[in-house]
């Protein structure tokens, strides 16, 4: 049944269809061709389950801020900023990029916000300086895995409450994790720049500094309010979202660029985007019920799990095993489905619940940034007008920093968990 | 022989995922193998208006879950656990099964095709309700004012309401943090999820109030249960009276070891006197009767059943 | 070439024509309906933020917040598929030539039409089935919204999405082109 999935799913991505139809048709064949051939109302009656999900709610909003400071000029304040401070470093733009995901990784809960709302601002700036669409496209669906790893973090949320685990615990355990990854980007990026033409500009004059800390000051200010409100205030990832996008508006009439035309301009831009990706993951949703009622992980599961007892060996399989999945399923479905059949074996094997839950996290998020699912691609090769092709086969080198991170975490668990213990004290 | 499909909300190693697990169990034990149940925990398979819309469908063939999702049926199905209506349980229990229930039921399952499966309170859930508190509530005065967390639901917000809280709606999921920061002070949980959700973290003082009685109902698909043999719904049904005895056990054990567990790091527990509490909501009943907006006969039954039967 | 710019010649192609700058035009108004939930849900998150600290928000916002939601996903299907705003990979298309695209037209057309024959086939099940309402977002008339309102924008969008394959494949069968628009990945 998967095959017919992901068969039908690709040829359809490859021959041109949409990829909101490409996803339905094959969510559609592979009903037709189950047992539920006879249930068939399930699949309009997955798609409103798929939207109807409170903690997506933050997407659009994420996705607006950064549609708003793009056409109210502070992404070009934000940047000419960044770039005087670092744009003198070899690759200086690819290391803004990877930075400011870590940065904005305190403010998004969700990897897809990352790359289509400050995806849309690097690639921008990145192109504009010289380098190629499709690596710029690349490093951010890259970088944007951080996201979700650096609290907060809705997929932490949802494995908290699924593996009994304290949201704080988690979100605790994610922050280590978060800046490895991207620092072993930043690294990977140092490397490539070795032997490989970037683009580079002089190194900014002590004035140049401060005349663009001057203008970019406001709107670097943003994400310490957003934080700020959210670890000390009292908003929820939705409506800090909210916050940024108010504060973007106000930023833009102060400017005087933010116009009526450019604000239904950033309106609509949002509102098309959130659909592409609600629809996406709407089918997922149903994709996901079948495969579920199929118990078509479980399957899978038994069957790598017939393989081994060693512990490293099953850490092994297991990585490979939710990267799998996580290619194929959206984060929270795959989670749904995958978290509660595989407790009973991490406990088995003597696995902290916590470093299981990075792990997977991170696993999962990989998926976000290779095909056939990689929404990741989708998002930027949208916002950043490159081909998804384009974007699949520069993004892959990209993945060995990310691969050496997860296997460094599979198998040094302190990093994840000696700062939850640190703080909250051993479970 | 036959495969059922169940749908829970809850994850296999809750204790009420343990309970589900005890029934599959039970009943390919009474049905000589003739029913095998398959369970399908954590809302794999959607929340509860999609998985109702599927049993109504024999897509899935048993939803556990409260009986309060049947009121898209029968209206009056939203009424099972009002709150502060009952003087204990037993006054529940027998409201619960009293004609006027079993009505409200038949009517439901006329329009769906969807039943409760025996006594609908025999699976315990909770198995009682507590309030956890950062501040203490040591009488019914001390919830005048408290900023107490709330789900969208109109009833119990205007419980809440009459009973002097100041009520603020927020998911589930964000209570914790949403104590922590200092939107709301106290939320209403049953015993058996405060220590998961780690509530006590940040809201040391638990306090039994007996909010309302819960149980899990069994919904089934008639015609799936219909088209069993006879000797397999004997089997099926002695299963769910034995799951039943099993949920009691469980989950009293339950809530003891987690009530000493969370005093021992530092949590306080309570048992709240609730009679001004049930006198306060009496004339909130009242006033919904003569507005009509409580289910026909709904005050009487609650009368009748005040007594043991005769 | 968008419908606005084509030049129709014979007078079944002025037909089509005219029918496919109605559905432009739908499609630009589904855009904007898409527009007005995502306003919705930031006027009323902001107003709860800032009436929370005067105890003045009120419950129903946050439900009425999500069935904006699901109404800006659900419109805003029609408006990316007519609006050309959904995400397609065409390097193996154009790698083919004309027989290339012509192929993955008629291909994504009769993709189009299973999906949502499919979403319409099942239309009397769900508003059969379709009960109960939305907890907490009240109408001024004091009851809920029902349940099946959260689905008719997904239902009418695949009406039109229907409509719009169907067009597309009588366009191609009168030799007119098919929709682009400069929107698409490029670089
Ligand atoms: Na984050
Ligand atoms: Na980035």
């Amino acid at each position: 049944m998967a095959w017919i999935l992901i068969g039908t799913f690709i040829v359809l991505i490859l021959f041109r269809v949409p990829i909101s139809i490409a996803i339905g048709t094959a969510t559609v064949l592979t009903f037709l061709t189950s047992d539920f051939s006879n249930a068939l109302q399930i699949i309009p009656q997955q798609m409103l389950e798929g939207v109807n999900k409170a903690s997506l709610t933050a997407v659009p909003f994420f996705i607006m801020a950064g549609n708003l400071m793009n056409v109210t000029g502070v992404t070009e304040r934000i940047f000419a900023f960044a770039n005087a401070l670092v744009g003198h470093l070899r690759a200086g733009l690819a290391q803004v990029n990877v930075l400011s995901s870590m940065i904005f990784a305190g403010i998004s809960g969700a990897a897809v916000a990352d790359c289509a709302g400050l995806g849309a601002i690097e690639i921008k700036a990145m192109r504009e300086n010289g380098y190629k669409s499709d690596f710029a496209a690349a490093i951010t669906v890259a970088s944007s895995v951080i996201g979700p790893l650096i609290p907060p973090s809705i997929g932490l949320v949802i494995y908290a409450f699924l593996a009994q685990q304290s949201i704080e615990r988690m979100f605790l355990a994610g922050l280590v994790p978060g800046i490895l990854v991207g620092l072993s980007l930043m690294v990977y990026v140092r490397l490539r720049a070795g032997f490989e033409d970037f683009p580079t500009q002089p190194r900014a004059t002590v004035k140049e500094v401060a005349d663009t800390a001057r203008h970019g000051f406001a709107a670097l200010l943003a994400p310490a309010i957003i934080l700020g409100s959210i670890m000390f205030g009292f908003v929820t990832a939705t409506e800090a979202g909210v916050l940024a996008c108010l504060y973007c508006i106000m930023l833009g009439l102060w400017y005087r660029e933010l116009t009526i035309k450019s604000f239904s301009k950033a309106l609509s831009d949002t509102a098309m985007m959130t659909s592409v990706i609600m629809i996406i993951i709407a089918f997922s949703i149903a994709m996901g019920w079948l495969l579920a009622i199929d118990q078509t992980p479980q399957k899978l599961a038994d069957w790598t799990f017939s393989l081994t007892e060693n512990r490293n060996i099953f850490l092994a399989l297991l990585l490979v095993f939710v990267i799998l999945i996580g290619c194929v399923v959206e984060g929270v479905p795959a989670k749904l489905i995958l978290v509660p059949t595989l407790l009973p074996l991490i406990d088995a094997y003597g696995i902290d619940r916590v470093h299981f839950g990075i792990i997977m996290q991170l696993g999962l998020l990989i998926g976000i940034a290779t095909p056939p699912m990689g929404i990741g691609l989708y998002i930027v090769s949208e916002v950043g007008r490159v081909r998804f092709e384009k974007v699949t086969l520069a993004v892959l080198p990209m993945l060995l920093p990310l691969f050496a991170t997860l296997i460094l975490l599979t198998y040094v668990p302190q990093i994840v968990t000696f700062l939850p213990d640190l703080v909250l004290g051993k479970q | 022989e036959t495969t059922w499909r169940m749908a829970t909300k809850m994850p296999v190693d809750s204790p009420e995922g343990q309970v589900f697990e005890k029934f599959a169990e039970l009943t390919a034990e009474h049905t000589n193998g003739e029913l095998t149940i398959e369970i399908y925990p954590n809302e794999q398979l959607g929340k509860e208006d999609a998985v109702l819309e599927q049993l109504q469908a024999n897509v899935v063939q048993i939803y556990a879950e409260g009986f309060g999702y049947m009121k898209k049926w029968e209206p009056a199905l939203a009424w099972v656990a009002a709150a502060f209506a009952f003087d204990d349980y037993d006054h529940w229990q027998r409201f619960m099964t009293s004609e006027t229930v079993t009505g409200w039921f038949d009517n439901a399952a006329e329009q769906s095709g969807v039943r409760p499966l025996g006594d609908p309170t025999r699976i315990l859930r909770g198995p009682f309700r507590v309030m956890v508190s950062n501040v203490p509530i040591e009488s019914a005065a001390d919830i005048e004012g408290l900023k107490l967390r709330m789900h969208e639901n109109k009833v119990a917000i205007e419980t809440w309401d009459t009973l002097g809280a100041e009520v603020i709606t927020l998911p589930w999921t964000e209570v914790y943090q949403g104590i922590s920061k200092g939107i709301v002070q106290a939320v209403n949980s049953p015993i058996a999820l405060v220590e998961s959700m780690r509530f006590n973290e940040v809201a040391p003082y638990i306090t039994r109030h007996d909010e309302y009685w819960q149980s899990i109902g069994f919904m089934v698909n008639e015609q799936a249960h219909a088209s069993l043999s006879e000797e397999t719904r004997a089997g099926l049904v002695k299963a769910y009276e034995e799951a039943g005895d099993y949920s009691q056990e469980v989950m009293s054990a339950v809530a003891e070891k987690s009530i000493a567990q969370m005093e021992e790091a530092g949590a306080t527990y309570t048992v709240l006197d609730t009679a001004p509490l049930v006198e306060k909501m009496q004339s909130y009943y009242e006033r919904k009767a003569e507005t009509g907006e409580l289910p026909e006969g709904f005050l009487e039954a609650v009368e009748e059943a005040r007594a043991p039967s005769q | 070439m968008t419908p606005l710019e084509y030049m129709p010649r014979t007078p079944l192609q002025r037909i089509l024509n005219r029918l496919d700058r109605l559905n432009w035009g739908l499609g630009g108004m589904f855009l904007w309906l898409s527009n007005a939930c995502l306003l919705a849900m930031l006027g009323l998150t902001a107003a709860t933020i800032l009436l929370r600290p005067l105890n003045l928000a009120a419950y129903w916002m946050w439900p009425w917040t999500m069935v904006f939601f699901i109404w800006l996903s659900f419109f805003g299907f029609f408006a990316l598929y007519a609006r050309l705003k959904d995400v397609r990979v065409d390097f193996l298309a154009n790698a083919l030539g004309a027989t290339g695209m012509v192929a993955t037209r008629i291909l994504t057309d009769v993709a189009t039409l299973v999906v949502t024959g499919v979403l319409i086939w099942q239309l009397p099940v769900v508003i059969e089935t379709s009960r109960g309402v939305f907890d907490g977002a009240i109408l001024p008339a004091g009851i809920e919204l029902p349940r099946l309102a959260l689905s008719v924008p997904l239902f009418v969008s695949a009406i039109l999405i229907t409509f719009t394959a169907v067009l597309d494949l009588a366009k191609l069968g009168a030799g007119m082109p098919e929709n682009v628009t400069n929107h698409h990945p490029e670089i």
